[in-house]
């Protein structure tokens, strides 16, 4: 890993962010109570662009639940008009309020956007939006498409969805089938499992030409099966509830890339020091006029990410997934030594593994269908290393096939650590052992969001 | 504040669209885009408009 000044020439989204970013916390520390705070003594007037942020503590989600209505701009604000909130899957729901002047501000800047944007020729695309209440509220922007809004709930719901994709619409300007279909990682999941058992094959059946996850990480196997049965292309998007934007998956680049209107940064486990290169924490600063009244400057949204930037300037971004199912090194807690895809990955392409139920009313023969595996991790310390075990829920009870259970243990301990390269030289050197173990169905717990992956 | 406003989002989106190579116009105009898709209710997909017109 190395710290420094990011490459130049600066791309448009860093002149962009360093436009806004010295007001963006002055009128924080000028209107909250909590950052006047929390920035007292500091020379804010040395904030011009988005590296000064260094100089500035951190954010967490229990700080600012702590800080409540004290962290509030309600001077410049406007009076509020909605009340958003996260999913809560990370603890208590945490409330966010958005003011009028923001949300006139985002509106007037995506009209700009899009007047420029409706000189380009072409019909307007037709996008069925999946909508879902298993993640916090988004915040609503014009756009030039139009959406059909479904919400699938039950039978009826999803045949609404499947006559959507099935019409062949009139509508000025815009494009007769629709051709994208957004909304969160488990209902595009779902809706295709429920039309390959009806006997629909959806990549003939339909136009669709761009499938868009939301929410959950999307793994290898859900993108192939995806972009195979539909035969389209998938743009996963990283964001959350708190902060308005996020970043979009850029296949070009094999990265994500941050919206201009929010800074990512992301911070050394040893130091907090941002990163040009290398892993660590991501924290987000929303930048002001699109987040007014209730700033969050350098928030840790709990996410790990790694960082790099090329030799044309661009800063890429890969998700590693949450911090609470990274695997560190029990003796250095800032080595990580696996991250929590690692081992999500390894045990996702088995079949064999239980999973979470979504979508019970469907009538899927297998309502699992967008689960992950249910597994836990288990570290044990020795006197001269220790052991880390994947523990993971079978379908069945895996000691009536020894001769399968152990392929698939060697299967999975060989996929987790070619995923997590520190962890294997230390296996290599003999510091350190992997093991998979397997439990009966009905004896692991959900996990949350929020639980710790690897338990002691 | 609307004049402002106004302003504002006309000097933003020029930056982003005029004071660039190339190369970082195609990827904020693709990051911006996705925007409308994954963060609007009303919306949801703007960002659409100009990537399957591409």
């Amino acid at each position: 890993m190395r710290s420094g000044p990011p490459a130049s020439p600066l791309s448009p989204s860093v002149e962009f962010r360093n436009r806004l970013v010295g007001e963006t916390v002055r009128a924080a520390a000028r209107e909250s109570e909590f950052y006047g705070e929390l920035y007292r003594g500091l020379d804010l007037t040395a904030i011009e662009t988005v590296e000064d942020l260094k100089i500035l503590p951190t954010v967490d989600k229990a700080k600012m639940v702590a800080a409540g209505q004290s962290a509030l701009c309600l001077a410049n604000a406007g009076p509020l008009v909605a009340i958003q909130n996260t999913s809560g899957t990370t603890g208590a729901p945490f409330w966010l309020y958005r003011s009028l002047n923001e949300q006139a501000f985002i509106r007037e800047f995506f009209e700009e956007w899009n007047s420029r944007d409706a000189a380009v020729e072409g019909l307007t695309p037709l996008v069925l939006q999946l909508v879902s209440d298993r993640h916090g509220m988004p915040t609503g922007v014009p756009s030039n498409v139009f959406p059909f809004p479904c919400r699938l709930m039950d039978r009826s719901s999803v045949e609404k969805a499947i006559a959507i994709l099935s019409t062949e619409f009139d509508i000025p300007g815009a494009e007769r089938r629709v051709s994208a279909i957004t909304g969160s990682h488990d209902d595009l999941v779902v809706l295709t499992t429920y039309m390959l058992q009806k006997g629909i094959a959806p990549a003939s059946a339909f136009q669709v030409r761009r499938l868009s996850p939301i929410g959950r990480y999307t793994t290898h196997r859900f993108h192939a099966f995806l972009a195979s049965t539909w035969n389209c292309r998938i743009t996963q998007r990283y964001s959350l509830a708190e902060i308005f934007g996020g970043a979009s998956w850029i296949d070009d680049l094999k990265a994500y890339v941050f919206d201009p209107f929010l800074v990512p940064e992301v911070l050394s486990f040893s130091e907090g020091a941002p990163l040009v290169a290398g892993v660590g924490r991501l924290h987000l600063t929303g930048l002001r006029p699109f987040s007014t009244m209730q700033p969050l400057i350098r928030y840790r949204p709990g996410d790990l990410f790694e960082v790099a930037t090329g030799e044309d300037g661009i800063t890429r971004h890969r998700f590693l997934g949450r911090e609470a199912h990274a695997l560190f090194h029990p003796r250095a807690k800032e080595q990580m030594l696996a991250s929590g895809l690692a081992a999500l990955e390894a045990l996702d392409p088995h079949p064999e593994f239980n999973r979470d139920a979504y979508a019970t009313d469907l009538g899927l023969s297998d309502p699992t269908c967008a689960g992950w595996p249910r597994s836990r991790g288990r570290i044990e310390l020795h006197d001269q290393g220790f052991t880390c075990a994947i523990q993971v829920e079978t379908r069945c009870d895996m000691r009536l096939f020894p001769e399968h259970g152990e392929r698939l243990r060697h299967e999975v301990r060989a996929a987790f650590l070619k995923a997590a390269p520190a962890l294997e030289r230390l296996v290599a050197e003999g510091q350190a052992q992997t093991e998979v173990t397997f439990s009966a169905p009905g004896t692991l717990a959900p996990l949350e969001r929020t639980s710790d992956y690897w338990r002691w | 504040m609307a004049t402002s406003y106004a302003k504002l989002s006309k000097e933003l989106v020029d930056l982003l669209q005029t004071k660039s190579d190339a190369t970082h116009q195609q990827l904020t105009q693709q990051a911006l885009i996705a925007v409308s898709r994954a963060e609007a209710a009303e919306a949801e997909a703007s960002h659409f408009a100009q990537i399957l017109r591409r």
